[in-house]
């Protein structure tokens, strides 16, 4: 803010806004006390207790008898390095799939005469919105070693062994690759969007080839956007959780969240330190990535384009390469989303898993269905899982207007710090974020430890970075004047954020509180760190009914999962739009 | 001399009246206290199955509220220990292995209780410090197999062929075994001389002969097996086993003399915050009517209970020959001995080394 010449309620004549100034001073500082608290003591926590021989009963912010034992003890292993080249290796292969799938996908959609190119996005939302966990469920059935269709139908070409197993770094790279697909598509295309095609045509007017202009033109434009891509895309795999647990924990692959996991709930007795160790690695490790990411983020609006009315990219026709291109489309979306989801489909079917075959059909009913209904426990875990995305996600929304209209429109002091405190958790992992949570309140008395509330408060630290980045463009976007202008007509505070302010950031609201409604149905390692008795939400039972030997029941969970969760994305496509256009109205 | 007989049965009448008259006291106290206390917590093994399916359970005590924690022994030890340590004990009763009540006994952490059902045991399953119960035994038998994918006659006969080269790329071993190496030096060795050299030798051929693939945990290499993604399970836990069977998947036991059956123990937290409903659902388990449910619709397991019958699952593990008459039972007495950290490290390290995990 820069000097706003009239306050709310002044009507131009008479500044009467002492007592909501002190309202809004009292909020912000209530509001970063709360947010600072949740988030800077975990992690502090954390910090702390990672040097010190931490035992859970005797944590604490203490400096005294600080050690480096436990990375001593975690760098000495040769685990440890198999960990961190298992870890490296599955996250710099898993983006680089990513990002061949999704480029290649987002170039055919944004920059060629591909004809039904709308479809691809369509295409691409199947997999993004199917959670990881059942993707991973998915996979199993169809990589596994003897039985797993495609292995199955490699055997019947003629191959001796598996053409990949399931449990195997190449198999979690692979899935971790196309599940990670989609948010490239939607990046890249982005990026791809907002580039400047004037360099471009000047290449073509100069004579020189489509290739040449791809290589010498368009690739080194849009290095700086891929980049940035690459390095997001490099951070999710290293945080990644679902997959790696279900396909490598089973078989001795370990990555940083497994052994973190493995650490504080799988080992006998559970290793804390080395838990907090593994811990800062990772914060460490992804810390310098998003740091990284967010140089290259300024380095690549540097190359943006703003654009103009009637601007149209040039398309590339494909000419012989348009079947090929459809291949390639086709391929994608048989193996991101047609091949997981018919053989979850035939697997909820079956009492016992078996592959297809016309033998096996004869066993085919709805009883993992009927099973699953039955159970006590599904009402339970659906409440719970209801119970924790709405009131997580309206929590964050509410919190990250607050806070991005702080930072945003406001001059106190302090706002930056604001900023700064509420995006470090988007550096840190969901499973670390558990870690920290789980220490903190199993160390000091409170009434929240194995409730659903605590994963709550971990949620809400979580995605409340996600949850202010759909605000902070919301707020930026509204203009000041429309809000001087209700100023400048006499409406209060309130009356401004009703009937302004609340309407025009109404549709970032909806929009970032179904986000994060979906990604709690979705995400697996916070509710599993933090889950009590009675607070099992979805995915963790969903991966609970597949561990202790369920296939059928939890296969049906899963396409019971997909068909909710691809609801909830339609509806909040439909509500964002309706919204929106409300608003353009 | 009739006299006297006359005599004995009437103090033996007496005495039988007056210790039923005290457990129904006991028992009547705690329905009271349960009362209260309105609900606890169970934590282990199958513990939703305990909520969900014992309907005995259920009518018995209606008013009552089981919340269950799902998790196998060690995450289940790991969870109690912790929270103990911690003062957040939020769970009141734990049903896990029995080297896991063991440690949870010998690092002080629970309460023994009177139960009404003892006199009614089979003979040495009860440890007699009596901080936990043994519940059931828990058959171990040597693997499992694949009936399409291993034909009768190649089914491992003895120890020895267990190691036998020609199962290579047909097995899996579960990392969550550990224990094994040291339950096997006890088989082949003694209480207080444990053969580890006999041990680690078996396993070590086993893994270099088969390069078996590794698993976690029991529940996910049976559901391979039934698949037939592998043939050869080793050492599997039977729950999943007899369910699978039950639906009629392929597959079945090896199971040769000895092998280590343990216990499904049972126990109440030393600070349990509502162990009135927990004792009240191990009286119920240690009855013939909770022996046989048990047994037919939760988990494959042997009634400990003389007067108790088996239930179907149980009955599939005895016509696989995971019967007592095959197993070597690990007494509660041998528990103490065998289940302490040092030989459960020392095995533990063993395994995860020769696995690559370590």
């Amino acid at each position: 803010m820069n000097g706003t010449a009239i306050t709310p309620g002044t009507n131009g004549v008479r500044p009467s806004w002492g007592r909501t100034v002190d309202l809004r001073l009292v909020a912000f500082w209530s509001i970063a006390v709360v947010i600072g608290v949740l988030v800077i003591v975990p992690l502090g926590l954390l910090v702390v207790n990672s040097f010190r021989s931490a035992s859970i009963g005797d944590i604490e912010f203490s400096l005294k008898g600080l050690t480096l034992h436990n990375y001593i003890e975690a760098y000495s292993s040769p685990a440890t390095f198999r960990m961190l080249f298992n870890s490296l290796w599955f996250a710099v292969g898993s983006m680089i799939l990513a990002m061949c799938m999704g480029g290649v996908l987002a170039f055919l959609a944004e920059r060629t005469d591909m004809r039904w190119r709308d479809a691809i996005p369509m295409m691409v939302m199947i997999p993004l919105i199917m959670p990881s966990v059942v993707k991973g469920i998915a996979w199993i059935f169809l990589l596994s070693p003897r039985i797993g269709v495609i292995n199955q139908v490699g055997r019947w070409l003629g191959l001796d062994g598996p053409i990949l197993s399931a449990y195997s770094l190449p198999a979690m790279i692979w899935v971790e690759g196309v599940s990670m697909s989609p948010l490239a598509f939607l990046l890249i295309a982005g990026t791809i969007r907002r580039m400047d095609p004037s360099l471009e045509e000047a290449a073509l007017g100069s004579g020189a080839s489509t290739w040449t202009t791809f290589s010498k033109v368009l690739l080194p434009l849009l290095k700086p956007g891929l980049a940035g891509v690459a390095i997001l895309l490099f951070v999710r795999g290293i945080e990644a959780f679902e997959i790696p647990m279900l396909l490598g924990f089973s078989s001795g692959i370990f990555v940083f969240s497994t052994t973190i996991y493995y650490s504080i709930r799988g080992a006998f007795p559970p290793d804390y330190g080395l838990g907090f160790a593994y811990s800062m690695t990772l914060v460490v490790v992804t810390l310098i990535a998003i740091l990284f990411y967010q140089r290259q983020l300024r380095h690549s609006e540097r190359y943006t384009v703003v654009v103009g009315k009637g601007y149209r990219p040039r398309v590339m026709p494909l000419g012989r390469w348009m079947w090929p291109a459809w291949g390639f489309v086709g391929f994608y979306f048989v193996f991101a989303a047609v091949l997981p989801l018919l053989i979850l489909v035939w697997s909820s079917l079956l009492p016992y898993y078996r592959p297809p075959s016309w033998k096996a059909l004869s066993a085919v009913s709805l009883e993992n269905y009927w099973e699953l209904f039955a159970s006590p426990a599904l009402l339970n875990v659906a409440s719970n899982t209801l119970l924790l995305g709405g009131i997580s996600s309206i929590a964050i929304m509410f919190l990250a207007i607050l806070c991005s209209w702080f930072v945003y429109r406001t001059n106190i002091t302090g706002r930056k710090v604001l900023d700064v405190v509420v995006f470090l958790p988007y550096a840190v992992s969901g499973m670390v974020i558990g870690v920290a949570f789980l220490v903190v309140f199993l160390s000091f008395p409170n009434p929240l430890y194995n409730t659903i509330w605590i994963i709550v408060l971990a949620y809400v630290v979580n995605y409340l970075p996600i949850g202010t980045r759909f605000t902070n463009a919301a707020v930026v976007q509204v203009h000041k004047e429309l809000e001087e202008a209700a100023w400048g007509s006499g409406a209060g505070f309130w009356t401004t954020l009703r009937f302004v302010w609340f309407p025009l950031l109404l549709p970032a609201l909806v929009n970032g509180f179904l986000f994060v409604l979906i990604l709690s149905f979705k995400v697996m390692s916070i509710a599993m760190l933090l889950r009590g008795p009675d607070s099992m939400v979805l995915s963790v039972y969903l991966w609970h009914l597949w561990d202790t030997g369920n296939p059928g029941t939890s296969s049906a969970l899963s396409v019971l999962l997909v068909v909710v969760v691809t609801a909830l994305s339609v509806l909040a496509r439909r509500l964002g739009g309706s919204v929106a256009g409300g608003r353009e109205l | 001399m009739n006299r006297v007989l006359v005599l004995t049965s009437l103090v033996a009448l007496v005495a039988f009246a007056g210790s039923a008259f005290a457990m129904d006291h006991i028992r009547a106290k705690m329905i009271e206290k349960a009362k209260k206390e309105g609900e606890f917590v169970v934590a282990g093994s199958n513990a939703a199955e305990f909520r969900d399916r014992l309907k005995g359970f259920r009518k018995a005590y209606p008013w009552l509220k089981v919340k269950a924690f799902d998790a196998n022994t060690s995450a289940t030890v790991n969870r109690v220990v912790t929270e103990a340590k911690a003062g957040k004990l939020t769970i009141d009763m734990v049903g896990v292995d029995e080297s896991g009540t063991e440690s949870l006994a010998q690092k002080g952490l629970l309460k023994g209780y009177d139960y009404p059902h003892m006199k009614d045991m089979i003979g040495n399953t009860q440890p007699r410090h009596g901080q936990y119960v043994d519940a059931f035994m828990n058959p171990r038998v040597q693997g499992i197999y694949n009936t399409d994918l291993v034909k009768p006659a190649d089914v491992p006969r003895n120890w020895d062929d267990m190691t036998s080269a020609k199962y290579k790329g047909l097995v899996l071993l579960s990392r969550s075994a550990e224990e094994f190496p040291s339950r096997m030096a006890w088989l082949w060795g003694s209480t207080d001389n444990l053969n580890w050299e006999k041990s680690f030798d078996f396993f070590t051929r086993m893994v270099k002969n088969q390069k078996p693939a590794i698993g976690r945990g029991y529940a996910g290499g049976t559901k391979r097996v039934a698949a037939g993604d592998v043939g050869i399970f080793w050492f599997p836990a039977l729950g999943t086993y007899s369910k699978l069977k039950a639906k009629g998947a392929p597959v079945e036991m090896i199971a040769f003399p000895k092998f280590p059956m343990t216990f499904r123990s049972f126990a109440i937290m030393k600070d349990a915050p509502n162990p009135a409903g927990s004792w009240l659902l191990i009286d119920y388990l240690m009855s013939p009517e909770g022996q046989y449910e048990y047994t037919d619709v939760v988990s494959a397991k042997v009634v400990v209970n003389k007067n108790a019958k088996s239930g179907k699952l149980a009955k599939i593990l005895v016509d696989g020959g995971a019967t007592e008459k095959n197993a070597a039972l690990v007494e509660p007495d041998t528990a103490a001995k065998i289940y302490t950290p040092a030989v459960l490290k020392k095995s533990e390290d063993f395994f995860f080394k020769l696995l690559g995990i370590k």
